[in-house]
């Protein structure tokens, strides 16, 4: 029988109960098949589906309850196309199925999610889970589209030469998924002939081949291919990859982004600090003058207010980032990259890592995990950081604003945001310029070829974006309310602390602890003209990059709301020459400035040298950097 | 004297919070990580006090 798969609606499922003997299911599939959404529609958790190849390099592990009331773990393995893994990640999926993942229970049943629009590499990935011998179930994911698409595929003849039942599925409606639980459930009892993580060998690339050609068998036997082709993916293609149309449209898309950071969130902005100002006057007038209105009104409001005024910056450029991977553009702008990033010797999978390195070092240097080869994977890591991560903007921000004339040049581009978009320039180029210097003087190895499906284009699912969008203003709300609060509470203390003595003729921070520090570490710094209330931002700044406005704020004694934004730039432009102001923004394109990121290195290559190889050569850079943009400045007039 | 109470009382909190979250927190993950990896010694049964 030939006929399209169809996917019945799924009823609700029932909340987990608290304990119970559970049925451990592991999701299995070609990246961007759709596990992630699966995983999401079968245990309701909220997590990130993203368009893109890749995105799922962490451990994630959901619950639900079935039909008959068993409960089911569910872990959310990252995406391979072969048991024969390469990749950190790869090998994290094999030694999970195969049940050799320490700390990690072997799951009873397998689920190996496929894209039904294209099933080729994704067959040959079923044969060889079939060969493990776990109980599998094929689940045939996005399932709508191919029927769409015209595409006919037979499911009673794949399962039959799988050897695995085959649902079709609709993760993001939901479709199937009721299907899907009880077939796993079937498998369950059913059992497999398990050769097991104890029989189970590596196979060889003339055994791949052979898989290979069966996959080619069973597709031709099982898949009739649509009488009329969508040409639309094709068609855009055609524009979007072209070598110079596609670079245009790329670096178009990529300056749209940065100029709607800088202008597109000012009025929202404008409310934050009306807002803050509102409850650093209303706490002001409250409280009688002592500690306590000075911890609250300079330290806390001023502090974290100065801070939480970037969120609608931060917002924007990750609903950019959101839609564009949902849309199936980053693959494109992966492959665009891919001749430029080669030549500086980075990997074509190095853009994802250092395109999440946009939003935080972090989750970048955690994505070099699809990088197989390790000299690859250590030259992305130690060029992450130089990406222009979000906590920078508060920094750039405060300081264009307060140096950069707001004017327009070359015919109507904002000069900030242009001043913006440079320094976004320089930290992609001497990224690439550092990567060139690692491959080709240090590690002189031939490039990997890099191999990737570029998916089909698709309209995102505006609740999918919107929730994306929601968790990383979350997750920053949530660092402005704990780390950063916390860390203003101690720089408001090291800056009051202890207070000027009776008689004593200089301001009250001269003699705080902050102002001893400062002086301490100022002839350091005085090359290249910090002065030493810049020295004390640049301390906090090691914990949080962004802690660096706050403490300035806290530093010049300017209390919380519009008027300490407008206040402290106003004043950082009465007090700091433009030469000092550039050298700032120059330390802070390369500065190490964030002991999160060094532990996230120490963590990934499992020592202290390269976080310590990172530190040194970002402080170095930072420091000849600001050097020569300082006596370059100050011989130009400018000091 | 209450309000002094009060502020270095925030600021200590705040001290042990800054340092938690920095320092320990990492620290008490990946030894509750290598704990839960190693498992039990051998031997060790539910009532087993030896803090394996």
């Amino acid at each position: 029988m030939t006929a399209a798969v169809t996917a019945p609606q799924t009823p609700d499922l029932a909340p987990p109960p608290p304990s119970g003997a559970a049925l451990r299911v592991a999701l299995v599939g070609n990246p961007n098949a759709g596990k992630t959404a699966l995983f999401n529609a079968l245990t309701g958790s909220r997590q990130k589906v993203a368009n893109y190849a890749g995105v799922t390099v962490e451990r994630k592990e959901g619950q639900l309850v079935a039909a008959d009331g068993r409960r089911m773990v569910i872990l959310d393995l990252p995406g391979t196309y072969s048991l024969r893994a390469r990749s950190p990640d790869e090998v994290i999926t094999r030694d999970a199925v195969l049940g050799r993942l320490a700390g990690e229970v072997p799951p009873d049943v397998v689920i190996c999610v496929a894209d039904a629009t294209n099933l080729r590499l994704v067959l040959r990935l079923a044969l060889e889970l079939k060969a493990v011998g776990r109980p599998a179930v094929l689940a045939l994911n996005m399932i709508d589209i191919a029927e769409r698409q015209g595409l006919e595929i037979d499911a009673d003849r794949l399962s039959a030469d799988l050897g695995m039942p085959v649902i079709g599925t609709v993760a993001t409606r939901r479709r199937g998924i009721a299907d899907l639980v009880s077939a796993v459930e079937d498998r369950a009892r059913d059992g497999g002939v398990n050769l097991g993580e104890h029989g189970w060998t590596e196979p060889s690339a003339a055994e791949i081949r052979a898989l290979h050609r069966e996959a080619e068998r069973i597709l031709k036997a099982a898949v009739r291919p649509p009488k009329r082709p969508d040409t639309w993916t094709g068609r855009l293609d055609d524009v979007l990859l072209h070598p110079v149309a596609g670079v245009l449209i790329l670096l178009a898309v990529l300056f749209l982004m940065f100029q709607a950071v800088f202008t597109g969130a000012k009025p929202v902005m404008d409310l934050i600090t009306a807002g803050f100002d509102l409850l650093s006057g209303a706490v002001a007038q409250t409280l009688p003058d002592g500690l306590l209105k000075s911890l609250i009104c300079q330290g806390i409001i001023a502090g974290v207010g100065q801070v939480v005024v970037f969120l609608p910056q931060i917002l924007i450029l990750f609903l950019f980032i959101i839609l564009l991977e949902d849309v199936g553009y980053m693959a494109r702008a992966a492959f665009l990259l891919d001749r430029i990033m080669g030549g500086a010797g980075l990997h074509g999978r190095a853009f994802i890592p250092l395109l999440s390195s946009f939003a935080c070092a972090i989750p970048g240097i955690m994505a070099t995990r699809v990088i197989d080869n390790r000299r690859d994977r250590l030259t992305t890591i130690l060029v992450a950081p130089l990406m222009t991560c979000s906590a920078r903007i508060p920094v750039y921000t405060l300081i264009i604003s307060a140096f950069i004339p707001a004017r327009t040049v070359l015919g109507g581009l904002s000069l900030q945001g242009l001043v913006f978009f440079s320094l976004y320039a320089l930290g992609m180029v001497s990224a690439l310029a550092v990567a060139w210097v690692v491959r080709k003087v240090f590690w002189r190895s031939a490039a990997e070829p890099f191999l990737m499906e570029l998916p089909s284009y698709k309209v995102p699912d505006p609740a999918n974006v919107l929730r994306s969008v929601a968790l990383r203003g979350q997750i920053f709300l949530q660092r402005a309310g704990t780390t950063i609060l916390s860390m203003m509470i101690l720089i408001w203390f090291l800056c009051t602390i202890p207070g000027k003595p009776a008689g004593a003729a200089g301001p009250a921070i001269d003699y705080s602890f902050a102002g001893h520090i400062g002086h301490l570490i100022e002839p350091v710094l005085a090359p290249i003209g910090f002065s030493w209330q810049m020295s004390v931002a640049l301390i906090p700044g090691m914990a949080a990059r962004e802690v660096a406005v706050g403490a300035l704020g806290t530093v010049y004694a300017v209390s919380g709301g519009e008027e300490a934004t407008n206040l402290l730039g106003a004043s950082l432009a009465h007090q700091w020459s433009l030469a000092s102001a550039l050298a700032f923004l120059a330390w802070y394109v390369f500065a190490p400035q964030c002991a999160s990121t060094l532990s996230v290195v120490k963590r990934e290559t499992n020592s202290w040298r390269w976080p310590i190889i990172m530190f040194a050569y970002m402080t170095a850079l930072a420091y000849a950097a600001a050097f020569i943009t300082y006596r370059v400045a100050v011989g130009l007039g400018a000091g | 004297m209450i309000e002094q109470l009060v502020v270095y009382g925030v600021v200590a909190a705040a001290a042990g919070w800054t340092a938690w979250t920095l320092v320990l927190r990492g620290w008490w993950s990946r030894r509750a990580a290598a704990r839960k990896v190693a498992g039990p010694a051998p031997g060790c049964g539910p009532d087993c006090n030896c803090g394996s």
